[in-house]
Formats: structure tokens, sequence, C-alpha cells
């Protein structure tokens, strides 16, 4: 049989997830030759094999997505690109490289090589090697961070950012991902407009702190008393004399016009919103070729931003200004601090949504309206609410992050309470409600999870297992192959079989079955819940199966074993949290040179029994937070740059020689003055 | 949904008003484009209006070739304007025959090029697009260089199984290879950016306005001698934007006198649809929440193109369904019980192609409805539609194997008299799509000698005895 395209083609692309997995999975059939593996040389033991199955496609002559292992020359070599080889491990214990119809390596050819990749890639020692904070680009507010940074500046609720462009998200997945954050036009005229508004908006009394009085001069004073007060702040870090000039020298011109003075100071004001000081996060570079601390005003910044999704305080601008806020114990008050403050509601609204993937509940898929009319906005948001109350909950009492995994209580309100089918809660507002029923504790008895890995009309055992995969645990799984298909849209019986009968079927096939056999037994676990996360015991007139056997043959019944299985992978789990936390708080995706500091934040939070805070800190003290580098600059970029700067960036196409084009560049030039 | 046509009475086009639309704003116009070449020809449009998840390719090609082709179940929606448009076969985006299902399909749609795979750090589309490369040539002329709509928000979050960020599904316009071009989907949002008449205090506000750009611009230049390298080209996007708004406010003061928006035809379209947009915002029945009014947003937002072409406020524009992977549910029309892209994966199931085809068809519904409101607006000899190019098209064809060989696509309008309509082309198998964006540019104004993978332009668009090639 024809191996499907596009596993052959994507097997590759989940190596990000795949990296940190197997560092605890067992890998149990290779082990019996790890002793031997130590011996091998790459020359003449271990480059052959790839020579004979790998080069053909990935090889001098043909490139395959990319990848070529001809490069690699010696057993060092691999350690420069980690993850490819971390893939290359993946996909021969997955069989699924080579691909059908290529020759295929001998049993214990496949186990070298896989034993021998595996055994150099964990024996490296990433601290000798590379000490790269990596770079960051400077770092445009995204609609929340705007939203928020207007609230903490100017005592502004409307939410102005709202109406922006919806941003994107790269790296760990998240939105605060500085590299996806772009400045389009249409963007900028907004900020334009939101800036009138918040202007209009905001408390007088956090702008006017100096009144003029009737003299040209006293109306001078009072306003570079307000500026000398406002800027810093809305930059957030000092600012000299000549930068503030510039802002004063705005205010004269429009003062000599006759305008009123609140209405001069408004539009000086506009323009410091509108200007890229205030709406990007600017790290300068410093002269040096190696790594170095942030300032401590960039600190306070990179700790806001991450626990606040908002500017700094008073407070840690006061510890900015006395250089404290590099001690770890001033760290650790201030994140205590942080925690407790209200504001961090942002990091579980931010982060835990995105990761888990609820934030789609609000623009995604919804349940089909006719089969689910239970389910309103009002039920949905109350989900969405229960998600981040937990959340923040974790983070501010320095729970345990396994509750995530399984708890004995949830934050309910009566809508959603009702909807679980427990009593005795009511009222809008969600409060910590101890749970019955064992199978409601975690995020997977949250109705926000259920309701998301669902179908419009269906529940999808394949949807939830790849979430609890991919989501928890850090495991993504290949795309499906094109033409297998996918089920029917509903679950009624067909055919004299039941929706799970016809899924197991399914996956006979021996190219669905490598991962299926992973993913489904994890999704029928949570079969008890319907596709908008209620209790169910029957399903179309039959009780429910919710049994399932794991790939390490353990068998479970029900979402309460699921958990307990689940359990059994803590470590797993806490390891791709904080690998997530870290993208998060950098706004970057993480690279195989954050691998140290992933492995020892995860060893800091086991070893203080999960406790959330401990992560939060060990993310705050770690290299990549307080450290940045420049970024070296390649011939391509400059050659972006030269085109950029002369306006004529059209690589795609050349323009007609003798065409319009200079006329037109002229004609757009001369507006531009 | 109602039928809420364009209400141009026979009188008032046998009256002329109408012929004269265009008029007011191309003279206001004049003193800026004075050194351009401006004949008495209208300008010609161009518009990309992209479908997610592919289309059930059983029911798209016509049988017949040439001027008496049949239109097949999926087409038929497009038989009041039959005369009016090219169905466009074996045409490919060989670039995006690689990388994964969607993404490199979306996101290279209009770039004819391979994306970068990533997941952010390196977000790279391989070019610039078609629509792009238009605006940076002739956007000059317009208020805004281009206008780009859609109706999903950017979809959030990295595709981890294919290692894609779902950025390149949420967008097909890039203006440069690394810089996405944000849609508005809120049609509020869009129609007071284009329509909405400046409050005195607002009008007031343009000198200060100005003066405000010129301080954060200096700003913006002087940063960028302190940052680095990737951090200047973050700077050099903001300062882009800046120049375009700037230019938006010299546009704005020329056209004071002349304002499209005091043709009372036009004017009167405006408010219309200002109204509509109050009234799909009130939602008492929670339409939006169930989807129904899914269809009116989209009309919605093809109305504001049309009136952004009519008024001239801009000349290219593109326009996205639904983002790449779309599991938008379909369910509110008869005969639909799934999300868009699960159903895209039929396995040649005969009840779910049947299901995938209704909601090609829908698709085809609401292109036909903006093809039908544009050939009703009159412009200089002919209508609107005349002097405009509204391709509608996928970047695969059978969302079950995401195959992006023989692209469905449709090309509306005449361009300006140059392009000979109602036929059925039929190229030789893998010619570039991207000929057609040559052809399209040239008669847009902004022709270019090479595109991605072009080998020239597409012939028989204005040749009536194209034939389709010899089987050899």
């Amino acid at each position: 049989m024809k191996r499907p395209e596009c596993l052959k083609r994507k097997g590759w692309g989940h190596i990000g997830g795949v990296w940190h997995a197997l560092a605890f999975l067992a890998f149990a059939v290779l082990n019996s030759s790890q002793a031997q593996s130590a011996e091998l040389d790459f020359t003449k033991d271990i480059r052959p094999l790839l020579q004979t199955y790998c080069f053909g496609c990935h090889g001098p002559e043909k490139q395959k997505a990319g990848i070529n292992l001809d490069k690699f020359k010696d057993a060092g070599s691999i350690h420069r690109e980690p993850k490819t080889w971390e893939s290359v491990i993946t996909q021969l214990r997955d069989r699924e490289m080579p691909p059908e119809g290529k020759p295929q390596p001998k049993e214990d050819e496949r186990i070298r090589l896989a034993t021998w990749i595996e055994k150099t890639l964990e024996n490296i020692d990433y601290s000798t090697i590379v000490k790269d904070p990596g770079r960051i680009v400077i770092h445009r507010l995204s609609r929340t961070e705007y939203n928020n940074t207007v609230r903490d500046l100017l005592g502004v609720t409307s939410q102005p950012a709202d109406s922006f462009p919806s941003d994107g998200s790269g790296g760990g997945g998240f939105d605060n991902n500085a590299d996806t954050l772009f400045v389009p036009p249409i963007l900028l005229e907004k900020y334009m407009d939101a800036a009138s508004k918040i202007l209009k908006e905001a408390d007088p009394k956090l702008i006017f702190v100096a009144k003029p009085g009737n003299s040209a001069s006293s109306r001078r004073e009072a306003a570079q008393k307000i500026l000398d007060e406002f800027v810093p702040r809305a930059f957030r870090r000092p600012v000299e004399k000549p930068e503030l000039s510039r802002y004063l020298a705005f205010f004269d011109e429009s003062d000599k016009r006759g305008v009123t003075f609140e209405e001069s100071i408004r539009s000086v004001l506009k323009a410091v919103l509108v200007s890229p000081n205030f709406l990007f996060r600017i790290e300068p570079d410093q002269p040096s070729a190696e790594p170095y601390p942030i300032g401590q005003f960039e600190l306070a910044s990179r700790l806001s931003y991450f626990l606040w999704s908002s500017m700094p305080d008073e407070e840690l601008f006061k510890l900015a200004r006395k250089k404290k806020l590099r001690d770890p114990k001033v760290l650790e008050e201030q994140i205590r601090r942080m925690l407790l403050d209200p504001k961090s509601r942002a990091l579980a609204d931010n982060f835990a949504t995105q990761w888990l993937g609820v934030r789609n509940l609000k623009s995604g898929t919804a349940p089909d309206p006719g089969k689910f009319p239970q389910y309103t906005e009002t039920l949905r948001d109350a989900m969405y609410e229960e998600v981040v109350q937990f959340f923040h909950h974790i983070l501010r009492d320095n729970a345990s992050v396994l509750n995530l995994l399984d708890s004995d209580y949830g934050f309910l309100n009566e809508t959603l309470a009702k909807h679980y089918g427990i009593q005795g809660v009511t009222g809008p507002d969600h409060r910590r409600v101890a749970f019955n029923n064992p199978a409601r504790g975690g995020v997977l008895g949250m109705g926000a999870v259920l309701t998301l890995t669902s179908y419009p009309q269906r529940t999808s055992p394949v949807l939830r297992g790849k979430w609890v995969l991919e989501e928890l645990l850090g495991k993504p799984s290949p795309p499906p192959p094109a033409n297998v298909g996918l089920l029917p849209p509903d679950d009624k019986p067909k055919d004299g079989l039941t929706f799970r009968q016809r899924l197991e079927d399914h996956r006979k096939k021996p190219e669905c079955a490598a991962c299926h056999k992973r993913m489904d037994p994890l999704g029928f676990g949570l079969e008890n819940f319907d596709p908008i996360g209620r209790w169910r015991t029957e399903l179309a007139g039959k009780p429910v199966d919710a049994s399932g056997t794991l790939v390490n043959g353990k068998k479970f019944n029900g979402p309460v074993e699921l958990k307990q299985q689940l359990m059994g992978q803590k470590d797993e789990f806490t390891r791709n949290l904080a690998e997530r936390m870290l993208a998060y708080a950098l706004g970057r995706g993480l690279e195989y040179y954050d691998t140290p500091t992933v492995k020892a934040l995860t060893a800091a939070t086991i070893k203080e029994d999960y406790r959330s805070q401990t992560m939060i800190r060990e993310i705050v003290n770690s290299f990549p937070f307080q450290y940045r580098r420049n970024a070296p600059v390649t011939q391509e970029q400059k050659k972006e740059t030269s085109q950029a700067e002369t306006k004529k960036a059209v690589p795609a196409a050349k323009p007609e020689p003798e065409a319009k084009a200079g006329q037109a560049a002229k004609a757009s030039e001369g507006k531009k003055k | 949904m109602t039928n809420k046509r364009w209400q141009i009475s026979r009188r008032t086009v046998l009256r002329g008003v109408g012929a004269a639309l265009g008029l007011p704003l191309l003279e206001a116009m004049r003193p800026l484009t004075a050194h351009a070449q401006e004949g008495p020809k209208q300008p010609v449009r161009m518009a990309c209006l992209y479908m997610p998840n592919g289309i059930n390719p059983h029911h798209w090609t016509p049988k017949a070739t040439g001027k008496d082709f049949d239109l097949p179940e999926l087409l038929a929606p497009l038989a009041n304007v039959k005369s009016e448009i090219l169905v466009l076969t074996e045409l490919m985006n060989k670039a995006a025959n690689t990388g994964d299902g969607h993404y490199v399909k979306t996101g290279g749609w209009l770039t004819g090029t391979t994306i970068t795979k990533t997941v952010g750090s390196d977000l790279r589309s391989g070019g610039v697009s078609m629509d792009q490369v238009a605006a940076q040539k002739i956007g000059n002329l317009t208020p805004l260089p281009s206008l780009e709509l859609g109706i999903e928000p950017v979809t959030s979050g990295v595709d981890i199984n294919v290692g894609y960020t779902r950025l390149y599904g949420s967008h097909i316009s890039w203006s440069t290879p690394t810089t996405p071009v944000a849609k508005e989907i809120n049609p509020q949002l869009a129609f007071d950016r284009l329509f909405r008449p400046k409050t005195s205090t607002e009008k007031k506000d343009a000198t200060s306005e100005k003066s405000v750009l010129d301080l954060v611009m200096g700003d913006a230049k002087n940063l960028r001698g302190k940052v680095g390298h990737a951090d200047q080209l973050k700077l050099d996007e903001y300062l882009d934007s800046v120049r375009a708004i700037e230019k938006r406010i010299a546009f704005e003061a020329t056209r004071q006198a002349a304002q499209y928006n005091d043709d009372p035809l036009a004017r009167a379209e405006i408010e219309k649809l200002g109204k509509r947009i109050k009234d799909y915002y009130i939602d008492p029945g929670k339409l939006r929440e169930r989807g129904v009014d899914h269809t009116e947003h989209v009309r919605l937002m093809l109305d504001i193109m049309v009136l952004a072409f009519w008024t001239d406020s801009t000349r290219i524009s593109t326009f996205m369904f639904g983002n790449a992977v779309s599991g938008k549910n379909f369910s509110f029309i008869p005969g639909v019980n799934s999300g868009h892209h699960q159903i895209s994966h039929h396995e040649n199931d005969k009840a779910k192609l049947e299901e995938y085809k209704k909601i090609g068809v829908w698709h085809l519904q609401q292109y036909a409805y903006m093809l039908e409101k544009m050939k009703q607006i009159k412009e200089g000899d002919g209508t609107l539609l005349d002097n405009s190019m509204i391709l509608f098209g996928a970047g695969m064809r059978d969302g079950n194997a995401h195959d992006p060989h023989n692209l469905p696509l449709v090309l509306a309008g005449r361009g300006g008299k140059t392009i000979k309509t109602g036929r059925h082309l039929v190229y030789p198998k893998k010619t570039p799509f991207a000929n057609l964006f040559r052809s399209m540019l040239t008669r847009v104004g902004a022709p270019v000698s090479s595109f991605a993978d072009s080998t020239g332009e597409l012939p028989g668009l204005d040749d009536e005895n194209f034939g389709p090639p010899k089987k050899t």
C-alpha cells in the first residue's frame, strides 16, 4: 500500500515537542542495546546506516522537508542541531522513516541507530557547549498588554485595544510572541484613534499633576512637570532631558496656536501614546559580543509583562531605580507580591487559556446550536472563567501544578454547577466548590476543555486524546495522512456498529494505528463527558464504554482511572508546563539552547512539591530571562534592510524594466514629504 | 436573508447620473496624479477572494469549454453573471505542492512561493503577495493603498503537528516576505475607517495629527540607532505605517471640496450600508452566536469592498471567507451538519460530499451577490464590474487530498475592456497560477516582468478564439 504523502512529509514537523518528551520516555525496546552503543563509532558504524537508509531523500541529492543528514560529518556536529536528531529518533522509533516502499533497516540496525543518537544527545553538556539567552526582537504590546498598560497608566478600563486586529501567535503558541507582533498601517490608525479616546477617558488626576497660572512661562513650567511625571511611566524607563525637550517643544507649538492648556497637553500625550517608545518594549543593544544582563528597568518590564501583562508599578520602578531588582531575594518577594495582586489574573487569563487552547472557545467552532441549545454564551463564559480562576488560584496560593491533572475541587458558578449536575451553588460568581464526583477534578473535567475538543455534534476521542498528548504532555502526534478520512459528524450507530466500534475499526489501518493507539484510548477515557462537558453514562441507548488500554499496556476504565494513569507521567507534564511558561515569559519560541533552563526549572519545581511559584521564580531567575545578546547580522538581513530602506521590497516580483515603476515611486516619495 | 439589492432605478441611470459617479473623486485626485498617465479611462480595480478548505471537485469544472460552457452545481449561483466571468481550469500553484495540507496553500496563495516552516521566529512567506505588489505600485493613487478584509480573527497558536504558526493560515496578503498584512473583520470598524464622516473636532484635529506623526516618526528614527538589526526592521514597519497615515491625511485634505461622500447616489448607498451594519449588531435573537447571520457578515464585508471600489477609496482588495483549516459550523445551511474543515475530509463518502458541495455553493452564492451588485453600478460607459477583476478561488482543489493541482478559480469582470468574459478556459496541466497574477497586475497598472514561477502572462483572457490545449 502506498504510504500517505503527508505522513512522509510532515513527520518532521513536531520536533519541538518531541524534544523533551524523549528525556523521560522509557525507550524499552532499545534499552537492551544501550550498553554497546557507547563504543560505536560515528564514521564507522553510524554514518553508513544513514547513507544506506536516509541520504536517498535527506542527503546531498535531495533534501526532503529541508533535512540534509549528510552535512553531519562527525559525532560532535550532531550537537549543533539536536532538534533534527531528536526527530530522527522519533521517526525511527515510530517506524515512520524510512517510508514504506523504501529499503528498511533491519531491526537491530534501527535500534543501533536510534540508541546511538539518543545516547549522544543525552550526553551533551549544554553548559559547556552553548550559553545563549536567545534574542527577542523589540516587543510590540499585544492587545491585552495595551489594554492593561493604559489601565495602569491612565486608569482607562474601556479596553480600547479590543477593536485592534487580533494578534497572531508564534513561538510557544502565545500571542505575546515578539516575532509575530506586527505593526500594519491599520493598527497605527487605530493607535491614533485609541490614543484620543483614552485621553478623553483618562483620570485627569493622573495626568494633570501641575496646574498652570496665566502666563506662558507658567504654562510651560506646568507642562514640563506633567511630562516629567508622565513620559517616564509611559516609556517605562527614565527619560533624559533632550528626549523630553522634543515633547516640550511640541507643547510650545500647540500653546502658541492658542489652544487651551488641557488640549495642548492631550495632544502631546497623544504623541507619547503613539510613540514607538510606548508601543514597543525596547531593549537597546549594548556594545558587547557576549550575552549581557538586561537593565534594571528592562527587567522590571519583563517581570510585569510576564506576571501582569502590564507595565511595572511604582514599587517595581522604585526597585529598578535603586538597582535592587536583580537580587534573588527581592525578586522572590516581588513575585509573591505580584501574584497576590489581582492583576496576576492576567497570567491565568493569557497564559493558561492560550496554553490549553481554551481561548478558541470564543472564536472557534461552536457546538451545534440545534443539538445543544443549552450551550449559551453565558455557559460558555462560565466554562472559560472556571479555567482562569482555577489556574489563578494555583498561582496565587502557590498550589501544586499537579492540581491541573487532578484535584477534588473546582471553581464554579450556578450556571456551571447546574451544567455539571452539582447542587447548592447559587449566583453568577465563581467560587471554590468541592467535587463529590472525582471524575470532575483537573482540567480534563472542565467543560471548556471537553467542549473545545469535541466536534459540533459529537465527542471526538481522537481530538481529546490528541489534546492530552499535545497540550498536557507535550507529545504532539504527526498529522493524519491524506485520504484516510475522518469519521461521520454525529455519533449515531451505523451498520450495527457503535461510534466507538467504528473508530476502532477505522484505526486498524496500519498507517493510522501508530498514532491512534496513543491518542484514542486517552479520549475513550473521557467518553463519560458529552460534547459540552455534561456527565453521561449512556450514549445512543447503550452504556458508555470509557475503558482503554494505553500503549504501555496498562488498562483503565473511566476518567478517574485515566487521571491516575496520567499522574504517572506527572514529571513529563511538569516539564511541558515549564517549557510553555518559559516561552510565554520570554515572548519567543524555545530553542535547543534553552534546554538546560527547562531542565533546571523542571527539576526545581519537582523538588519543591510541584509548587507553581517555584516554577515562576526559576523562570524569572533564569539566564534567558535576565540576559540578552545582540543579534548577529547575516548577509540576507543586510539585503533585507537595504530593500526596506529603498522601499523596493518586491523580491517575488520584478517590476517591468521600463514601466512606470520609477514614476510611481517618485510620486509616493513626493507625498511622503 | 432579505434581498437587499442596490436600489438604483433605471431612470437614474438613464439620466446619466450614474455615469458620472466616479468623476468627482477623479477630479479631486487630479493635482496629485497629474504626472501619472491618467487617461479618460476609469480605474481598474482588483480583488482576490479566498475560500478555505477547497471544494467538492466533482461539481466544479464545466464539461464544455469556450463560450457555451455549462455551470455545474457549484458554479450555478453565477448564472446571472455567467456572461461576466471566466472559469479558469488547470492552473496550479506549484510552490504549494509541499509543506503541509493548508498553511502553504493559504499563506502562499498570492505569493506563489513556499512559506518557511516555522512556529514564528522566522516567519517568511517567500515573497510579496500579488495584491501588495499592486498596492506598492499604484496604491499611491487612492487614500488606501489596499483594503484587507476577512471574517475570522487570526487563528491563535501554532499547529505543533505540522510545525507552522497558524498566522500563515490567517493571511493571504504580505507587504514584504516577512510581514503579513492584517485584515479587518469587524464590519463596523471597516465601515468607519472608510466612510464615517469626520466630526468637526476631528477635522480640526487633522493638523495636530500631522504633527503627532512627525514627532513619533522622529522617535522611531532616534530609536533605530540604538537597537539591533531585527529591531530596526520592526521600526521600519512602524515607520511605513506612519507614512501610510500621513498619505491618507494628505488625501483627505485635497478631497474636501469634491467629497465622494457628497455624491447623492454613493452617499445613499453608504448610509444604507451603515444602517445595515447597525442592524447587524443589534442581535436580540443571538443570531450571531448561532451562525445564522454568517451570511450577512460576509455580505457586509463584500458590500464594503464594493463601495470602496465605487468611491475609488482603494483599487486593491483581498477578502478571506475564513482562515485555513476553518472549522466554521455551516449547519445553518439545510442539509449541512458539520464544520467546514471536518467535512472537507469527506473520504469520498457520498453524504459527506453532498454537504461539502453545499458549503461550496454557499460561498459561490456570496460571490455572485457581490458580482451582481457591481454589475448594477454604472461607471463610464459600462459598469463597475466591467472595470474590475474579482478573483474567487481556493488554495487547493479537493480538501480531502489537499490537492493543489487544478485550482478552482473564477475571474469576474472585464478589467477595463481587456478581458473577454463569458467563457470557460482550459489550460495545459500545471499552468502556473502566477501567470494569471501577471495578467492581472498588467491590467491594474502594475506590470511585472516575473512573478514567482510565472512563465509569462496567461493567454486567452482577451482572445475569444482561445481553445483548450490540443491533446497530444
